[in-house]
């Protein structure tokens, strides 16, 4: 009816017309293009904010696994106790061959050391499954918080609510435990001095050893894991590191390190319309061991 | 009525030059002859330099979206010596702009403190120490540490040639700049000294 309306019978077009039609792709085509450099910038702006987000999350997680120092705390009894045992140990040995009379006392004093080997075993897996509860908590309070302030919705695209993320608890590469070799045991502290079990230039256990003891104390476990130890009186914050450096403990290890894993739905609905996920990883590092109390 | 008009106006003057009060445009519905050349000049040096020069401004964010990104990689290395040898090594940053039209030259790699008076300021250049008053428990502190990478683009826009004006047909040079806070403040147990001089 238009096409009629601005034909006449023979044809020939109206006088009117070419210069709107001009315009319209002229400004059509600037507006597309202005929506999708505006698309882009916002797409760019979300994934940004998606980034500091999980960063947020590991940092908050990563904080609340050495509460008022307790990894390091336990690190720091494991060690002692090792030592304690050891030097037990030892001790009766010298009173079966030197003084039989002290040999029962020397006894108890080997029990109650290896007692105390054990419920520290047993504390410290407790507080492995303390550990893991309160990040998990910690992370989700956060993200709670935080989750809101990633809905955008516009004309041309849609920003969602993060889904849930995934939270995983480990430690980072090459940093060794807290606890400095132990002296005033010589035969111990030459067999600590491997390379296996401390670092010569720190003088630091390595992460996540069991350093048994030879002999009949063999069977107990003495586990370290790796925290950041204390330096000339410098504690190490917490703070957050690169992913690729972050690794699952071995076994039941403790850990000592938070990465959280985030997804977002992201849409266009320009034209086609089109949808992806954007994925972040923040990975983060537990406040470091305080100095020996 | 137009329609009307215009229907006895062809019958009576087909294929005629005769024009109507209301427009320039000849009765049959040619253009002008002005017209094309009009509209060729239109497109070619209008519409299409907008649009190619349109493209600069979406590969400027390009760069400046993937620079932040990788910076705030740089600040969560150990050492900032690790920082430093990820710029020679960790090279997709580089890639990924080479790839959408942008040469990436002249990479500066600095840290910025910021002391607790207001107007304390130090930028440590790249392979320099932190000096002890401002490294963390200095005199200066608390500081806050950036590390901040400086670099020169060129831009190209979607058409570009060799020279010509920058932004139309040649790329458009320029400086970005982005930063992150330093994550590791912490001492190397085997150094003593702190990472961020490292």
């Amino acid at each position: 009816m238009r096409t009629q309306q601005r034909m006449n019978r023979t044809g020939e077009r109206t006088s009117t017309g070419n210069m709107f039609v001009l315009s319209g792709v002229f400004m059509t085509s600037t507006g597309v293009a202005i929506i999708l450099a505006l698309s882009f910038a916002g797409l760019l702006f979300a994934f940004n904010r998606l980034q500091t987000t999980a960063d947020e999350l590991a940092i908050a997680g990563a904080r609340k696994l050495n509460e008022l120092d307790r990894i390091g705390q336990m690190n720091n009894m494991i060690a002692r106790s090792r030592q304690l045992v050891y030097a037990s140990r030892h001790q009766l040995e010298i009173a079966q061959t030197h003084f039989p009379q002290v040999v029962e006392l020397s006894q108890k004093l080997v029990d109650e050391a290896r007692d105390g080997a054990h419920e520290l075993d047993q504390q410290r897996l407790h507080l492995r499954g303390v550990n893991s509860s309160e990040v998990q908590t910690a992370v989700m309070e956060k993200f709670n918080q935080l989750k809101e302030r990633h809905a955008m919705v516009l004309p041309w695209i849609r920003v969602s609510i993060p889904e849930n993320p995934q939270i995983r608890i480990g430690y980072i590469d090459q940093v060794q435990s807290n606890v400095s070799l132990l002296e005033n045991l010589d035969e111990l502290q030459n067999a600590d001095q491997a390379p296996a079990v401390s670092d010569s230039q720190s003088k630091l256990y390595q992460e996540n050893i069991n350093p048994k003891l030879a002999g009949s104390d063999g069977d107990l476990n003495f586990k370290l894991s790796s925290l950041p130890a204390p330096v000339e009186n410098t504690v190490a914050p917490a703070r957050a590191t690169l992913a690729a450096s972050f690794k699952p403990v071995p076994n039941d290890d403790l850990q000592s390190a938070v990465q959280v894993e985030i997804v977002l739905q992201v849409e266009t609905m320009l034209g086609a319309a089109g949808s992806g996920k954007f994925h972040s990883i923040g990975t983060a590092l537990a406040t470091g061991a305080n100095n020996m109390q | 009525m137009f329609a009307k008009r215009n229907t006895k106006f062809s019958t009576s003057f087909k294929r005629s030059t005769v024009r109507t009060k209301s427009s320039s445009r000849g009765i049959s519905g040619g253009t002008i002859a002005e017209f094309g050349a009009a509209f060729l000049v239109l497109v070619v040096f209008i519409f299409i330099p907008l649009v190619n020069a349109s493209f600069v401004v979406v590969r400027y964010y390009l760069a400046s979206g993937a620079l932040t990104e990788y910076v705030h990689r740089l600040s969560l290395t150990e050492k900032r010596s690790q920082a430093i040898s990820m710029l020679t090594t960790d090279t997709w940053w580089s890639d990924f702009s080479a790839n959408c039209g942008i040469t990436v030259t002249n990479k500066k790699l600095s840290l910025v403190i910021c002391g607790a008076d207001e107007g304390d300021k130090l930028t440590v250049p790249q392979g320099q120490d932190v000096p002890d008053d401002w490294l963390p428990g200095g005199t200066k502190g608390p500081c806050i540490y950036n590390i901040q990478l400086e670099v020169n683009v060129q831009v190209a826009p979607v058409y570009s040639g060799g020279s010509g004006l920058p932004g139309i047909n040649a790329p458009v040079p320029m400086q970005i700049a982005a930063h992150s806070n330093w994550e590791n403040l912490s001492r190397n147990p085997k150094t003593k000294r702190f990472f961020i001089n490292e």
